[in-house]
């Protein structure tokens, strides 16, 4: 298993490489340029004195390679230096926003507990909602509980999130006024009162995103049921004499979670990335919000990092969910 | 290949079926309506004796399978009742069946599919343990080694998992299962029909060598007709959900009464050469029709040599035409020429015991 490790690792850098190449071309041949955003009051030669300072009239490859060079060598020396109180990336530049002038990681550090426990939350929620709806309503396939189950998924599934979102925001906020439509970044959980209006004012974006996701969770982890259900070892276990619970919950389920595990674990980027979306529609200022305004900005270096990190992240969980594919099914082994 | 086996132990009946019916329902259409049903098993009756094998052969998708499972009540049966020590495992409540499944196991079809792959040997024979008897860990170890002694697996395999090992070792895996908790009645559904042939003859001997150690009785389901005669005393023949001939095995195979019996024996090849160039095969023309439509009367109708009106029109019912030997058929009327007083005793007994009007 640590060879695999290692070997999907070493795999992974070149990957990551392309996917940064990609994403860098992509970003800058994209129309819209930071110039757009100086006013046409500047005079020719400050504008000129302000694209040098940006670094912007470099050529592409010598501007990726910096990149390059800022992200793989400054930033974790920063990080070094702030975790040990060394001193090793002084006077080294690191990646800058265009539009905050400061640098990209700091915004992101910044902006990351937002999305953590917003998306993170709704995240664990919608996993916790499912899998006991997959488990039932494969259990008892074409019941009630099942058709129910099978119709809320689907809304889940094919309405957009920021029109559950709006919904809500109409149901909840403007008629019964029981939650705030506006995250509030600033509000810090001290006490119970202030506890109580982080969870309301959570409450909404949570249930878009929990909806999507048990939808989602729900359906794979109802289908791998089906099948296992109908497998040989199962009428071996009745035949032991089980009691049906143990069948169902030690034999059934326990191999019906291996490919839910997986889909689960390939989920967790998308928390990371943030609701892009739903972000926007709650005003959470987390990182798809970032995002989003930094596309629009045109700020070329937030883009550039954030979505590489999201690439990581998505090639990191990949291993994570193969490691855990190997360990839970016996059948497979890696090295 | 013919053990020299007492032919008919005739000492208590372990096993009394009557009447059993499987259906399966079909449900068509936008409501998922109740249309119809898969007869796969139609009725039939039948007994089987403490300490003998009753073979079960027939075609693939007559409803062998289905029988051994409704037996177990691994199925909910439609109607009909399955008479195991005494007690009618059809309407045992689900708590009363569960108690009652140590004495009445099953060695299944596919050794690699009906083992959890997540569990090793040892989980896997133990589980019974851990279910039904309030053994110590070490007890239970014990047990699963004497168990993979029992059946020819080395001790030192027991933590491995089934992937690891061949089909005959999962197989003998399964044998191990079923015995854990010392059952008195085993159906082996079809348990050699995915093993190569070398490995059919190893596992079938350990059922044998089981069987006389332990005292064990088996419905034995199989396809494979010479080995039925190899390991069963008494063989039913099916054809799409019903009985058409049980007899005694060497009778049966020396004279098959049933148009069917005949048909699906002569397809048995013979190992001597100058004997196999003159077998004469009965070729049987037709499909078999669908379990969800059986043709009205005598459900070979569609396919049988030697069909006569009758046949079309009223439905034969299992009954003794030899002393021992059941055929459902009309051209095989009884015969109760010789020893006429006892045979025609056991007929109206055999008549009363399946459950059937008598004409």
């Amino acid at each position: 298993m640590l060879t695999f490790t290692l070997r999907r690792l070493m795999f992974a850098i070149p990957t990551l490489l392309f996917i940064s190449l990609l994403i860098f071309l992509l970003v800058d041949l994209a129309p819209g340029s930071p110039m757009s955003q100086i006013p046409l009051t500047v005079p020719p030669d400050v504008r000129l004195k302000i694209m040098e300072a940006m670094g912007v009239n470099e050529p592409v490859f010598v501007r990726y390679f910096l990149w390059l060079k800022q992200f793989f060598v400054v930033e974790p020396l920063v990080l070094w230096d702030h975790w040990f109180g060394t001193s090793y990336s002084d006077g080294m530049q690191r990646i800058v926003s265009w539009q905050s002038r400061s640098p990209v990681m700091d915004i992101i550090v910044e902006r990351m507990p937002q999305t953590l426990t917003v998306i993170g939350t709704s995240y664990v929620l919608g996993v916790m909602i499912a899998l006991p709806i997959g488990i039932y309503s494969a259990y008892r396939q074409y019941s009630w509980f099942d058709q129910i189950g099978t119709f809320i998924a689907m809304i889940g599934f094919s309405v957009p999130t920021f029109f559950t979102g709006l919904v809500l925001i109409l149901v909840f906020a403007v008629n019964l006024q029981w939650f705030p439509s506006i995250y509030d970044t600033s509000l810090r959980v001290t006490d119970w009162d202030s506890f109580l209006a982080q969870a309301r004012q959570m409450a909404m974006p949570v249930m878009v995103l929990a909806l999507f996701n048990a939808a989602q969770i729900s359906r794979y982890m109802r289908s791998s049921m089906l099948e296992n259900l109908g497998a040989d070892y199962v009428r071996t276990a009745r035949a032991k004499g089980l009691s049906e619970r143990i069948v169902v919950l030690k034999h059934v389920v326990r191999n019906s979670m291996i490919p839910v595990v997986t889909v689960i674990a390939l989920g967790i980027p998308s928390i990371f990335g943030g609701a892009i979306i739903t972000e926007q529609v709650f005003r959470v200022n987390g990182l798809g919000a970032l995002l989003i305004g930094a596309i629009q900005g045109s700020d070329l270096p937030t883009v550039q990092t954030l979505t590489f990190i999201f690439a990581v992240l998505i090639v990191l969980f990949n291993l994570i969910a193969d490691i855990l594919y190997g360990m839970l099914d016996p059948r497979i082994r890696y090295d | 290949m013919l053990d020299a086996k007492p032919s008919v132990k005739l000492v208590t009946k372990l096993v009394e079926v009557k009447d059993l019916k499987m259906y399966f329902p079909i449900h068509t259409g936008l409501f998922r309506r109740h249309t119809g049903d898969v007869k796969a098993v139609d009725g039939i009756n039948f007994d089987i004796y403490q300490g003998e094998t009753l073979g079960l052969v027939g075609e693939s998708g007559c409803g062998k399978s289905t029988v051994g499972r409704a037996l177990l009540r691994l199925y909910e049966l439609t109607a009909g009742s399955v008479t195991i020590e005494g007690e009618d495992i059809a309407t045992l409540e689900p708590e009363a069946l569960r108690k009652k499944r140590p004495m009445m196991q099953m060695v299944f079809q596919d050794p690699q599919a009906c083992l959890n792959p997540r569990m090793t040997v040892a989980q896997i024979v133990s589980e019974p343990l851990d279910e039904h008897t309030d053994w110590s860990a070490d007890q239970k170890l014990a047990k699963v080694y004497e168990l993979m002694d029992a059946v020819g697996l080395n001790r030192v395999f027991a933590n491995r998992y089934p992937h690891a090992f061949s089909g005959g070792q999962r197989q003998r895996i399964g044998i191990a299962r079923a015995l854990a908790l010392n059952p008195k009645f085993i159906v082996c559904d079809e348990p050699i029909a995915a093993l190569d042939v070398s490995i059919q003859a190893q596992v079938v001997n350990l059922l044998e060598d089981l069987q006389e150690k332990l005292g064990l009785t088996y419905l034995f389901i199989s396809h494979d007709l010479s080995m039925v005669r190899h390991i069963a005393d008494r063989v039913a023949v099916m054809y799409l959900g019903r009985i058409a001939e049980i007899s005694p095995r060497e009778p049966l195979y020396a004279d098959p009464l049933h148009p069917y019996a005949k048909a699906l024996l002569s397809a048995v090849p013979d190992p001597d050469p100058s004997r196999e160039a003159t077998r004469q095969r009965i070729i049987l023309k037709g499909d078999v029709p669908s379990p969800s439509n059986p043709p009205k009367g005598c459900n070979f109708c569609t396919r049988c040599p030697e069909v006569i009106p009758i046949c079309r029109e009223v439905k034969p019912e299992l009954a003794e035409v030899r002393p021992g030997r059941f055929v459902a058929c009309h051209l095989v009327p009884a015969q109760n020429n010789n020893a006429a007083g006892s045979t025609s005793g056991t007929t109206v007994q055999k008549h009363n015991q399946q459950g059937e009007p008598e004409q």
